[in-house]
C-alpha cells in the first residue's frame, strides 16, 4: 500500500513537468505576444523589452531557463502586472480561491450526499422525484446563469445579502459564489449517492445488517454509507476540475479577488508567466486530489488496500 | 399437531400468511395462505421449487421483506404476535431471539468491515456488551463454529475469508445472542458438495447444542433426511402437503412430493442414463387460475383438479395434504 502510494507521487513529477512543457509550447505558438495589446512601440524599445524578458532567444532556451527558475519556486514576473511576480500575485488571490472552492467542495459533498441518500431511502415517493428534478436543474443551469439569478433574488430583491463585492474578513461576500460553485456538482453528487445507495440498499449485506436487528441509523451509516460513496469518491477529481473551473466565471460575476481571474486575463493578455503558473497550481491541485481519491478508495474498501 | 411434538410449546405459529407485490394488474401473491408451526427446539424443512414461496415466506418471518410488500394474516413466535408489532419491538427481537442465515455468504457480509466489527455489533446492540467482551465472545463463537485462529479471523475482512468459512462466520453471527429460532435459507446453495456437508453438520450442531428451534428452506429434499422432524411441502405460494419427516419420506400423499422424492439421486441405484425430473415448470406469480396449481405437471391430475382448487385439509391418519386424488 505505501509502495504504491510513493510510486504514485514519484509519477506526479513528470506528469507536471509534461504539463508544464506542452502549456509552454502551446502558449509560445499562439499568436500575438505580451505587448501587443498596448501601442505600437518603437521597433527599439520593443527590442528592449524582448530583451529584459529574455524573448529574444530561441524558444528553447527560453524553456531551459524558466524550468530552471521554475525549479527553484519562482514563477518569474508577470507580463502585465509589472510590479508584482506571478508568485506574488497568486498568494493573495490563493487564500480567497482556496476559501471558495473549499467550501464549495464542502457544501457539494454533504449537500449531495444527504440529498442523494434521502432519495434513496423515499424511492419513487414525492421527495425524491422533487430532489431529482432539483439535481437536473442543478446540472443544467450554468453557472454564469445560477449566480446572476441568485444575486437577483437574495441581493436585489430580498437584500438579504450583498449582490457583489468583497471585504476582507467579512463572509457574507462569499454565500452567493460558493452556492453558485457548489450547486452543479451537489446535483451530479446527489444522482451518484442516489443511484449507488438503492443498489447498496438491496446487497444481501445490508439484509443481514437489518437481519441482526440494527438500528436503521446503523444499517446506514455503518454498512450502507462507505460503499455507496465509492462512485463519489470517483467523481471528486472532476468535481474539483468543475469547481476550479466554474471559480472563474464566479470570481468575475461577483468581483472576488481571487486567482481565477488570472487564468483567462492570462491566457489573453499572453501573460506567459501568470499562464503558467496559474496551469501549475491547478495541475498541482488536482494530482494532489487523484492521490487523495487513491486513499478514500483504500478506506472505503478493503480489497483495494491489500491488492497493492 | 402430530404426536411428536405433543406437549411441547409452539415456537412459531404460522397462520394463513399471504405476501404479495403491487402489479400493473392488481396485486401479485407471492404466498398464499402458508400455516406451518415450528415447535419450541425442533426443525422445520420448506421445500419447494425456485417461486414456489418458501424464501418469501422466511423473510416475512424475519419482518425483511421490502417496503412494497403487503403482509397479511398472523406470525405469532414466542407468543407475540409480530405482524401486529411495531417496528422497534420486531427490530429487537430480530438478531437476539430470532436470527437467520442466507443463501450466498460470499455477498451477506459487508466488504468494508472487519469480522469483529460485524460479530461484535450484534453483541452490543442486543446485550449491551462491552468492546472487549464481546471480542472474546465473538473469538469463543468462532471456534464453536469450527473456524481456527479466531483472534486473527476477527480481525480479517470477508474477502480474506473463503466461502464455506464466511457461511461459517454468519452462523456463528446468527447464533451470538443464543436465539430460540434460526432462519435457515438455502444457505448451503451456493457452496462446494464438500463444504455443504460440514456446513450441514454444523447447523446440526449447533441446533442441538443451543436447544435452538430452525427452519431450513432448501429445494434439495436429500438434505433434509436426519435434520428436519416436520416437513412443509410449497408450490405455486401454497403449502401442499404437510407432514413429519419420517411419514413424508416413507409416504408422500401429493403427487409433487412424490415426484420431488423421485428426484433425489441415489447412491445405491446403478448411474442413471438422466436423471429424473417433474416435467414441465411451475407457474409463474399471477398466473395461476382457479384450480390446482400443480395439474398441468401432474400425472394424476383430472378435470376435477383443474376447475376447483383443493384446500390443505388434515385427514382421518392426522396428515395433511391439499390434492384430490392423494397416493395412498
Amino acid at each position: 500500500m505505501m509502495r504504491y502510494f510513493a510510486a504514485r507521487l514519484a509519477w506526479a513529477l513528470p506528469t507536471l513537468f509534461a504539463i508544464l512543457t506542452l502549456t509552454f509550447f502551446l502558449v509560445r505558438t499562439a499568436p500575438g505576444g505580451p505587448f501587443d495589446e498596448e501601442r505600437a512601440l518603437p521597433p527599439d524599445i520593443r527590442r528592449n523589452l524582448d530583451a529584459a524578458y529574455g524573448l529574444d532567444q530561441p524558444l528553447w532556451v527560453q524553456f531551459g531557463h524558466y524550468l530552471a527558475r521554475v525549479a527553484h519556486g519562482d514563477f518569474g514576473p508577470s507580463f502585465k502586472y509589472r510590479d508584482f511576480s506571478v508568485t506574488e500575485l497568486i498568494a493573495q488571490g490563493f487564500p480567497i480561491s482556496a476559501g471558495l472552492g473549499i467550501s464549495a467542495m464542502a457544501l457539494a459533498l454533504v449537500g449531495g450526499i444527504a440529498a442523494g441518500t434521502f432519495a434513496a431511502l423515499r424511492r419513487r415517493e414525492a421527495g425524491d422525484r422533487l430532489a431529482m428534478a432539483a439535481a437536473v436543474l442543478g446540472i443544467t443551469v450554468p453557472t454564469f446563469v445560477l449566480l446572476p439569478f441568485l444575486a437577483l433574488v437574495f441581493g436585489v430583491y430580498l437584500k438579504w445579502l450583498p449582490v457583489a463585492g468583497w471585504e476582507p474578513g467579512s463572509l457574507r461576500y462569499f454565500v452567493l459564489p460558493v452556492l453558485a460553485l457548489a450547486l452543479p456538482p451537489l446535483a451530479v453528487i446527489s444522482r451518484l449517492t442516489r443511484a449507488s445507495m438503492i443498489e447498496v440498499l438491496d446487497s444481501d449485506y445490508v439484509r443481514t445488517a437489518r437481519a441482526k436487528g440494527l438500528s436503521p441509523a446503523a444499517v446506514i451509516w455503518r454498512h450502507a454509507l462507505p460503499p455507496a460513496l465509492i462512485p463519489v469518491a470517483g467523481y471528486l477529481a472532476p468535481a474539483l476540475a468543475a469547481i476550479m473551473t466554474g471559480s472563474l466565471v464566479v470570481e468575475s460575476i461577483a468581483g472576488l479577488p481571487g486567482i481565477g481571474r488570472y487564468l483567462v486575463q492570462g491566457a489573453l493578455n499572453r501573460d506567459y508567466t501568470l499562464v503558467l503558473g496559474m496551469v501549475v497550481v491547478y495541475s498541482t491541485l488536482l494530482i494532489l486530489m487523484g492521490l487523495i481519491v487513491d486513499l478514500i478508495f483504500a478506506l472505503l474498501d478493503p480489497r483495494v488496500r491489500f491488492r497493492a | 399437531m402430530s404426536a411428536e411434538g405433543a406437549g411441547r410449546a409452539l415456537c412459531l405459529d404460522v397462520r394463513g400468511l399471504n405476501v404479495a407485490y403491487p402489479g400493473v394488474a392488481g396485486p401479485i401473491e407471492v404466498v398464499r395462505d402458508a400455516s406451518f408451526e415450528v415447535v419450541e427446539g425442533q426443525c422445520l424443512g420448506i421445500v419447494g421449487e425456485s417461486g414456489s414461496g418458501k424464501s418469501q415466506s422466511c423473510l416475512a418471518l424475519m419482518g425483511l421483506l421490502p417496503r412494497q410488500a403487503r403482509v397479511g394474516g398472523s406470525i405469532r413466535f414466542r407468543g407475540r404476535e409480530l405482524l401486529a408489532d411495531g417496528a422497534r419491538e420486531a427490530r429487537s427481537l430480530r438478531g437476539r431471539e430470532l436470527a437467520m442465515v442466507f443463501q450466498d455468504p460470499i455477498s451477506a457480509l459487508t466488504p468494508h468491515l472487519r469480522i469483529g466489527t460485524q460479530l461484535g455489533e450484534v453483541l452490543r446492540r442486543h446485550l449491551g456488551t462491552n468492546a472487549a467482551e464481546a471480542r472474546t465472545r465473538a473469538a469463543l463463537m468462532l471456534t464453536h463454529v469450527g473456524i481456527d485462529h479466531p483472534e486473527q479471523r476477527l480481525r480479517q475482512y470477508p474477502h480474506q475469508l473463503s466461502g464455506g468459512m464466511r457461511q461459517r462466520v454468519m452462523i456463528a453471527m446468527a447464533c451470538l445472542c443464543g436465539p430460540a429460532l434460526l432462519l435457515a435459507d438455502e444457505p448451503t446453495t451456493a457452496l462446494d458438495a464438500a463444504v455443504q456437508a460440514q456446513v450441514i453438520a454444523l447447523l446440526r450442531s449447533m441446533r442441538t447444542e443451543l436447544g435452538m428451534a430452525m427452519v431450513l428452506v432448501t429445494h434439495d429434499l436429500a438434505l433434509l433426511s436426519g435434520l428436519a422432524d416436520r416437513i412443509v411441502v410449497m408450490y405455486a405460494g401454497r403449502v401442499v402437503e404437510s407432514a413429519s419427516a419420517a411419514e413424508l419420506f416413507a409416504r408422500p400423499l401429493h403427487p409433487y412430493t412424490a415426484g420431488l422424492l423421485a428426484c433425489v439421486p441415489r447412491w445405491t441405484d446403478a448411474p442413471p442414463s438422466r436423471f429424473a425430473s417433474i416435467p414441465g415448470v411451475p407457474p409463474g406469480p399471477g398466473a395461476v387460475g382457479g384450480g390446482c396449481a400443480f395439474a398441468p405437471r401432474c400425472t394424476r391430475a383430472a378435470a376435477r383438479c383443474l376447475q376447483s382448487r383443493p384446500e390443505l385439509a388434515p385427514r382421518a391418519d392426522g396428515r395433511c395434504v391439499a390434492c384430490h386424488f392423494p397416493h395412498a
